[in-house]
């Protein structure tokens, strides 16, 4: 493959983003100065900015953001922390399925409506139809506490699928014990309630339904190799790849990467074709 | 005895009579007055301490319901919200008191004391008593008390309160299991009592009693010697000046003087009279020498 050939695949990866893509919920409640990640560029969050397949939502210690989705589903962030909305239509899936977004880390409230969410963490993955759950991951570490509703928890197998689902009721603690073990208890323990967010207390809010107009996003920079790293080490890696290959044409970025390089090939072909050219087929010895 | 003292001794019999008639009325009126709007001010505290009640209800409690399952919200209780907002109220007036006396509660702080259970009983006796009013003597002085039943008249009541198992957790973790449950519907498990303080209204009270009996024996007094000084002048001493001529004349002495004033009045009536008899009788007398 040339190197032409190589950017034109960049280009093409690009398209799905540079077309537009569909929106799937509005921020309707933003504080402080969180950002969203649209394709490999940095964009300032306002209120009722409309959220889509793919972003990344990066809240800051003093920040908050509501999230509001068809159907009455909502999340909020509150404090550092940061949450993807898995491109479903990407994955094949239904568009009409479950809300699925994956938090590396922060304090996330969830409500769920039909067909509601599925939450990918560190080191599991909770699901829930109807339910109103409060989320804290903190690397592998995991609580979950079931406002309302129930949900389905399943630890996050060594080989990234998921184990079997255990079912969390109404009122009900989990939290993580040892690898791919949760503890149950009846009530949130008093640990869990001192530290959880204030505003968590209390329900969420609906504002979605006063439907104001877009604004319009303000660039705030191109991600990082840094911002990116977590992502493409993650199980999403190959999509990210693919999502952030826009920015090897910044020396920067590509400074940051080369070391690393061997992690991503398909970076690695782009960079480096000359690795990837065919062999010189061996003299063959004798052949005179 | 001569008119002025018996006019005197009459006049002060009245004085004393209205004196002592004026004060005792005025004295039960202000004492009933001031007993009265103590009762209103207890009154308005009580339904003060419903509205509070009925507000955090209807419009508090639900607001706390999310609160509610992650830790229990004193807050959501409609018997703390009346409490904390006496409390308040009794920053600046710390004789006034509001409590909601309860047998068995959940907090401490509402267990009814002797003389509140004593008030618990009589409402639990007689179920048709819905109202007690009294009187008790307090550290700070005399106070009033209103106190109506607390009856458990809705399930919700016994969400907190019929058993441990049945209460919220985050409630049986802050205050335990141990009070506050057993509970039935229709009981009366304890008394709003408000305490209001009698002293103040009282000693106005006193004061305007005071007030008045004073403005009263002035006016008493300001009358007494305006009616000595006109009976004097108008009467004592023109019919004292008659008489010494009158007597003058009856002892001969015809020129004695003129009984004849210019006033029109019965006196003046009387003197004329006199001088019309006196000047009779000195043409009667020149008429006897002829």
């Amino acid at each position: 493959m040339s190197m032409l050939q190589c950017w034109a695949l960049v280009l093409a990866s690009l398209f799905p983003a540079l077309a537009g893509a569909a929106d799937i919920g509005v921020a309707s409640l933003v504080e402080g100065n969180p950002r969203v990640l649209r394709g490999a560029t940095w964009y300032k969050l306002v209120p009722w900015a409309r959220l889509e397949d793919g972003d990344i939502l990066s809240v800051g210690e003093r920040g908050h953001v509501l999230a509001e989705f068809a159907g009455g589903t909502a999340l909020s962030v509150v404090g550092a922390g940061s949450l993807y909305l898995e491109p479903r239509a990407a994955k094949g899936a239904d568009a009409g399925g479950p809300l699925a977004v994956t938090v590396p880390e922060g304090w996330l409230k969830l409500a769920a409506r039909t067909p509601g969410f599925r939450v990918r963490l560190a080191s599991a993955e909770v699901t829930s139809t109807e339910g109103i759950l409060v989320v804290h991951a903190q690397g592998p570490a995991l609580e979950l506490f079931v406002e309302s509703g129930s949900a389905r928890l399943a630890a996050l197998l060594p080989n990234g699928n998921a184990g079997p689902p255990q079912d969390a009721k109404h009122g009900e603690h989990w939290s993580t014990a040892e690898a791919g073990r949760f503890v149950a208890v009846a009530r949130a323990p008093k640990a869990f309630v001192d530290t959880i967010p204030r505003r968590f207390l209390d329900p969420l809010p609906s504002l979605a339904a006063k439907d104001k107009p877009a604004p319009a996003l303000v660039a705030d920079g191109d991600v990082t190799y840094a911002e990116a790293e977590p992502w493409l080490g993650g199980r999403d890696g190959a999509a990210f790849e693919k999502r952030f290959a826009v920015r090897l044409r910044d020396p920067a970025f590509r400074r940051a990467v080369e070391p690393r390089i061997a992690r991503y090939r398909s970076w690695d072909r782009m960079l480096h074709p000359e690795k990837y050219l065919p062999k010189p087929a061996a003299p063959q010895q004798g052949a005179q | 005895m001569k008119l002025i003292w018996k006019f005197n001794l009459v006049l002060l019999g009245i004085f004393v009579l209205g004196f002592l008639v004026a004060g005792y009325v005025s004295w039960k009126a202000l004492q009933a007055n001031a007993r009265e709007e103590v009762l209103q001010n207890a009154r308005l505290m009580m339904e003060a301490a419903l509205a509070s009640r009925n507000y955090t209800t209807t419009q508090v409690k639900p607001l706390l319901e999310t609160q509610l399952k992650y830790r229990f919200v004193p807050q959501s209780v409609p018997a703390y919200a009346a409490t904390e907002q006496f409390g308040e109220l009794r920053r600046k007036h710390p004789d006034y008191v509001y409590k909601e006396a309860t047998l068995n509660p959940s907090n401490p702080r509402n267990r009814a004391t002797d003389w509140e259970t004593d008030v618990v009983n009589v409402f639990r006796q007689t179920s048709t008593t819905m109202e007690m009013i009294g009187e008790r003597d307090t550290p700070t002085g005399r106070a009033l008390y209103l106190a109506s039943p607390i009856q458990v008249k809705s399930k919700a009541c016994l969400d907190c309160h019929s058993t441990v198992d049945a209460a919220p957790k985050t409630m049986v973790d802050l205050y335990g299991s141990a009070n506050g449950f057993g509970w039935k519907m229709d009981e009366v498990i304890g008394a709003q009592i408000v305490s209001v303080p009698m002293t103040v209204p009282i000693a106005r009270a006193v004061t305007t009693f005071r007030t008045f009996m004073a403005s009263l024996a002035v006016v008493f007094l300001a009358i007494f010697v305006l009616l000595n000084l006109m009976l004097y002048t108008m009467v004592i001493r023109r019919v004292t000046r008659l008489a010494g001529m009158a007597d003058e004349v009856s002892l001969g002495n015809l020129d004695a003087g003129e009984f004849k004033t210019r006033s029109r009045d019965e006196i003046g009536t009387l003197s004329a009279a006199m001088d019309r008899m006196k000047t009779s009788l000195v043409q009667a007398m020149k008429m006897l020498d002829t």
